[in-house]
């Protein structure tokens, strides 16, 4: 028999995998080709065409080591998607300020042609990005890496929708968020809490002390020096008296970023955070079109604070280093530990992770000072990991269910405009997460009745070349059998779901092929196929990673 | 297409004919028969949670009180001394509403609306996920309950009236509120959906009509056990989404569409949603809406600022929303809340920052309005909690409470409903 041939035959008398496992009281361990399926569900968006046996040819350890080590070159198709993407080299104070610049040319009473104008350029960073995020996500070939990123975005999770976030967020996704991905969680801890992104987003930039008498006084006489009003005076004073301190951001740091709701802190400890935080705020330089961090230490509260019930005295020469003791205390916490390994292991493994897997996982995190290259390899090391009960349970977020599509498709975008808008009508659009929680990854937070009816017209939609901008490529038909649906149902599963098809979605597309050829004894590819191809993609089992 | 837009001429096609084309070989298995089903006007309760934890002093002001003028130096409502300014609207001698909530004050002259204030939750957390789970689960502290209130109340009262009609409760959105999450079936329906076709394929798909797990199930690694396919959450939500939509869809493509003009905005467009399917005489019970964005730690401001356009939008569509009802209003309790109040000193970002007690809004036909309720806890350095916030008077489940068994009618409430919970007095909304 030709490879094909055998192939085949395998196809069309295999069982469905779960008649040959159900039943057993031990369930048996994954086998190999199981196991790269697994990875490639985890620590990426599902497979390409092809992918699966060029890992099995690699040898699953050698790829994942690869993924974690190599800078692997972008494939050509994606350099040239990621090409035009021009504002996301500029700087955040490069872009800020070409808005400036035109909104000060064009002037205050715009033509409604200039304000579009200038709306488009408010927006390009913005759009240019979640393209970027989109292609990277779909086509990059370092899958281990998109995944990390997109546990980071919503770990420290910004919106492009508050204010200037929007010209920030370029440089905070590649420079910061991308850049230390593999790097330590205290670099990333750092440099997110020093990024103007997350300054603006969560409002520390104007965290201040409340001024002093002098500043007041001081405030009090030029007021009256410009305006000759007294009473102006006083108010722009009662103004400045209630200039102080903004726990947003400290409470996120402690409740979000590393110790978990309520561990370990309480309020005071929230205030007082936010008391060594003062001072932390964005320069904004539009001569030189310049924004980056700057410490103010004229902003900054002074004397002794507390943190979790040790002292951090005052620092007058350095006031800046406060803050940074806050943090150095934080990444070093072992509730931090606790909390990162827990919230790696509900991404990368089980909505509710067993608990001696986080505590294995934490003391890596402890012992490598939040290496996070180590904690990936401990979890993929992990024996439960690989226990058979997590392969295809975790229900993929709509970002994951979008993605995983148009990869398994091998399908070419030439707009992402229909991709945004489905991602919007599945509530997940990109970088536009309102709350600082990011996007959640459990099941319960997305699996609500109703929103299957969205994925369901996604999934028919994309195999049927009915999104504007995205095309499932011939290549992937005409590998097909060239003229027995029965076939093509088993050629698609096989490609499309890991744990197979099972009995009742197998029964399903039966009965739509009968039915289809009891109407068309000639069944084309081009029709057939892809109603196949669309079912499968809105199947319970697709809806699994 | 937007279920809002799709016409009947298009639904009958979709739903009809287009079950004889291509790619939908199987007959409907609803169709259009239940609409005959006569509706039974029962009362109906919609909750507009404001995410993110809304200013209670700046929408209700007290305007006589000294206090609230010195702690608010910048965002204050001005009490209405300047001639041609914009000011509080007095509802009585203490309280009035921010000039941006007009479209209210002849509801409250009317008794169809009522503040209550100084509600919130005994737990002091000020953590935004926190305390809305809190107040969603109705479970303060409880971090093992997983069930939204709305959603307990649905799933004890279930078939209280005979069999219980697919509609029972809705979210116009992607993803409900987690006070309606649950195992009692409550439609999301996002704003685009799959058309009739698709929802017979898929319904076939996920066993619509089947017992759970008659089929085996589908198979995880190792083989999913028949029991464990009858849980799976991934076919009930689909199972649910089927018979559910298809309803909704009946439902809609009968409504006529609204002749009342809604604000536009995130609020405007999903009560327009739920007013529809009232008044297609759907039995609904309960309804929610989402608005995230009311956490102003910057630039809230007074008579302009963030919340100044926010609260035009909420006013002019609470307005709308009672007067698109028609005589349904009568039996609509419509209730706002948040997951707590705010800083009762302005923060000098021209902000506030998380606080304590919060406040919530009821509009209805019936409700005893046209009047403030709740205690007022006062804004003087003694009275604020931990001197700095708002102090809670009223318990919110209280207002839940009181709002279950007598407007939903639900006099054999179980003592336990709300676990840990002691009953206080309610503020006395409904009759």
């Amino acid at each position: 028999m030709r490879p094909t041939t055998v192939l085949l035959f395998s196809i069309l008398i295999a069982p469905p995998l779960a008649a040959q496992a159900a039943g057993g009281e031990d369930p048996t361990p994954l086998n190999e080709t199981q196991r790269i399926r697994h990875v490639l569900s985890r620590f990426a968006f599902g497979p390409t065409p092809g992918l699966v046996a060029r890992v099995r040819r690699q040898g699953l350890e050698s790829w994942f080591e690869e993924q974690l080590t190599k800078d692997l070159q972008d494939p050509e198709g994606l350099r040239r998607l990621l090409a035009p993407l021009d504002a996301l080299e500029s700087s955040p104070g490069a872009l800020l300020q070409e808005v400036r610049r035109l909104s000060r040319d064009l002037g205050p009473d715009r033509s409604p042609k200039a304000q579009r104008r200038l709306n488009l350029l408010r927006n390009k960073a913005r759009m240019q990005l979640r393209d970027a995020v989109l292609f990277r996500a779909v086509y990059g070939r370092r899958q281990v890496l998109e995944t990390m990123v997109d546990f980071l975005r919503n770990h420290f999770n910004v919106s492009v929708n508050k204010g200037n976030v929007r010209y920030y967020a370029p440089e905070y996704e590649f420079g910061v968020l991308r850049k230390y991905a593999f790097g330590s969680f205290g670099d990333l801890l750092e440099r997110t809490a020093k990024h103007p992104a997350m300054l603006y987003y969560l409002d520390n930039y104007l965290s201040r002390r409340p001024p002093s008498k002098q500043e007041l006084k001081a405030i009090a006489r030029s007021v009256r020096r410009k305006t000759g009003s007294k009473s102006r005076a006083e108010e722009q004073v009662e103004i400045a008296k209630q200039r102080g301190l903004n726990e947003n951001y400290a409470r996120e740091l402690l409740e979000l970023h590393t110790l978990g709701v309520d561990n370990f802190y309480t309020q005071r400890d929230v205030i007082e955070v936010a008391k060594c935080l003062t001072g932390w705020t964005i320069l904004t330089d539009m001569k030189k079109g310049v924004v980056s961090f700057l410490f103010r230490p004229d902003m900054h509260v002074k004397g002794p604070k507390r943190f979790l019930g040790r002292l951090i005295p005052e620092n007058r020469k350095n006031p800046l280093a406060e803050g940074e003791t806050v943090l150095r205390r934080l990444i070093a916490h072992k509730g931090t530990a606790r909390f990162l390994a827990w919230k790696l292991c509900r991404y990368f493994v089980d909505d509710d992770p067993p608990d001696p897997l986080v505590k294995r996982v934490a003391a890596v995190f402890k012992k490598t000072k939040g290496d996070l290259k180590s904690v990936l390899r401990a979890i993929f090391r992990d024996p439960e990991f690989w226990n058979p009960r997590h392969f295809q349970r975790k229900f993929k977020r709509p970002f994951e269910f979008v993605v995983s599509a148009l990869r398994v498709t091998g399908a070419e975008i030439s707009s992402t405009r229909g991709l945004h808008r489905a991602l919007q009508a599945l509530s997940e659009p990109i970088y536009e997460c309102e709350d600082p929680t990011g996007y959640y990854d459990q099941a319960e937070a997305w699996n609500d009745p109703g929103v299957m009816a969205i994925r369901w017209d996604f999934a028919m939609k994309l195999a049927r070349n009915k999104i504007p901008g995205v095309r499932v490529p011939d290549s992937f038909f005409e590998s097909l059998h060239p003229r027995l649906p029965q076939v093509w149902k088993n050629q698609l599963a096989v490609r499309l779901l890991p744990a197979g098809m099972g009995r009742r979605t197998e029964a399903v597309l039966d009965r739509v092929i009968r039915a289809h050829l009891a109407e068309n004894p000639k069944a084309k590819r081009k029709v057939l196929a892809p109603l196949l191809l669309g079912l499968l993609l809105g199947s319970p089992e697709f809806q699994r990673q | 297409m937007t279920f809002f837009t799709m016409k009947r001429r298009e639904f009958l096609r979709l739903s009809g004919a287009g079950a004889l084309a291509l790619g939908a070989p199987f007959p409907l298995r609803h169709g259009l028969s239940t609409l005959s089903r006569a509706p039974k006007p029962g009362p109906i309760l919609v909750v507009i949670y404001l995410r993110g934890g809304q200013d209670p002093l700046n929408v209700v002001v007290p305007y006589k009180d000294e206090n609230y003028y010195k702690i608010r130096p910048t965002i204050a409502i001005p009490a209405g001394k300047t001639e041609g300014e914009a000011s509080v609207l007095p509802l009585d001698k203490k309280f009035g509403l921010h000039p941006a909530l007009a479209p209210l004050v002849p509801l409250f002259k009317s008794k169809r609306f009522a503040p209550i204030l100084a509600v919130g939750s005994p737990h002091p957390t000020r953590s935004h996920f926190d305390a809305q789970d809190f107040m969603e689960y109705a479970a303060p502290g409880i971090r093992t309950i997983r069930q939204g209130w709305l959603n307990r109340y649905l799933e004890a009262t279930a078939n209280r009236n005979g069999k219980d009609s697919e509609l029972r409760a809705l979210a116009f959105q992607g993803l409900l509120p987690r006070s309606l999450r649950g195992p009692y079936p409550v439609l999301a329906a996002g704003g685009r959906s799959a058309d009739a076709k698709v929802l017979d394929l898929f319904g076939e798909l996920y066993g619509e009509g089947e017992d759970a797990g008659a089929m085996g199930g589908d198979p995880g690694a190792g083989g999913m056990r028949k029991r464990e396919d009858e849980t799976d959450k991934v076919l009930e939500t689909g199972r649910a989404t089927v018979t559910t939509l298809r309803r909704l869809q009946e439902v809609l493509a009968k409504a006529p569409p609204s002749r009342v003009r809604y604000p536009r905005g995130v609020l405007g467009s999903k009560l327009e949603g739920i007013a529809r399917v009232i008044r297609a005489g759907v039995p609904l019970e309960v309804a929610c809406a989402d608005w995230n964005g009311w956490d102003h730690h910057a630039r809230e401001g007074g008579l302009d600022g963030t919340m100044n356009r926010m609260l035009t939008e909420l006013g002019g569509s609470l307005r709308a929303f009672l007067e698109d009802l028609g005589p349904h209003a009568d039996r609509t309790l419509v209730l706002t809340m948040t997951e707590f109040g705010r800083t009762a000193r302005e923060n000098g970002n021209t902000g506030t920052d998380h606080g304590h007690a919060g406040l919530m809004l009821a509009v209805g036909g019936k409700i005893k309005g046209g009047r403030i309720l709740g205690k007022w806890p006062g804004l003087d350095e003694k009275s604020l909690y931990q001197g700095r916030d708002l102090a809670v008077t009223t318990d919110f489940r209280d207002v839940f409470a009181e709002v279950l068994r007598k407007h939903m009618g639900w006099r054999r409430m179980p003592r336990d409903f709300f676990p840990e919970y002691r009953p206080g007095r309610g503020p006395g909304l409904c009759s």
